[in-house]
């Protein structure tokens, strides 16, 4: 495999020979990858320095098996960011004394059956507006401290509201924190 | 009714309470079952 820096350009014609340089070209790289007949071939080729604007030009050699060299057309490369695997840490990392909000709502569904043995579907949504405290982050955990308010509760019988009792409302709707 | 919970370092959840004492007492018992579906939920 040559590989070379020069400069963008058409992919470079094949041949039988190897061939010439041509203007802006660096001195070519020929790293020997050997085949065993699986169909591929792997090795590292080793790139040289770009200058500016410059690209990787990359020409495969076959031998065949009669010893026979031919040369692959070149085709340029622009070359990419490189990649640089580094170790990073996530973790959860919420800002102290910051307070968010949120509204909550939890869905219950359930199916219940009357004296008589005929099926009903309760549905019991819960709503709340929820506040969020977070304390100062430490190696065990945050603490955080939830307040709701504004809470609710929709009863749904057969798919229709279902009047909850003025009790059960009321006390709901008492709130004081 | 407010509840007091610990993130894990890793932000999941981990303990959790509930706290009603500022809740009306007559309210308590309609609220606690509530306040435990919420925090199942979260």
């Amino acid at each position: 495999m040559e590989v070379w820096a020069g400069n963008p350009g058409a992919p470079r014609e094949p041949g039988a020979k190897e061939q010439p340089a041509q203007a802006g070209d660096g001195p070519k790289t020929k790293t020997v990858m050997v085949y065993t007949g699986t169909g591929s071939a792997r090795a590292d080729v080793p790139v040289p320095a770009l200058g500016e604007r410059q690209v990787y030009w990359v020409r495969p050699v076959i031998t065949d098996g009669t010893g026979k060299p031919a040369w692959v057309t070149a085709i340029p490369i622009a070359p990419t960011l490189p990649l640089e695997r580094k170790a990073a840490t996530m973790a959860f990392n919420p800002l102290a004394k910051t307070r968010f909000a949120a509204r909550l709502t939890t869905q219950g569904g359930f199916r219940i059956y009357d004296d008589e043995g005929t099926e009903h579907a309760l549905g019991l949504d819960f709503r709340a507006l929820v506040t969020q405290t977070y304390g100062t982050p430490a190696k065990t955990g945050t603490h955080l401290r939830l307040g709701f308010n504004r809470l609710s509760l929709d009863v749904r019988m057969d798919d229709k509201p279902f009047e909850l009792l003025p009790d059960v409302r009321r006390r709901l709707a008492t709130r004081r924190s | 009714m407010t509840a007091d919970l610990t993130m894990d370092a890793d932000g999941g959840l981990g303990k959790s309470k509930a706290d009603l004492s500022r809740v009306p007492r007559n309210s308590q018992v309609v609220l606690e079952d509530l306040s435990d579906q919420s925090l199942t939920a979260l």
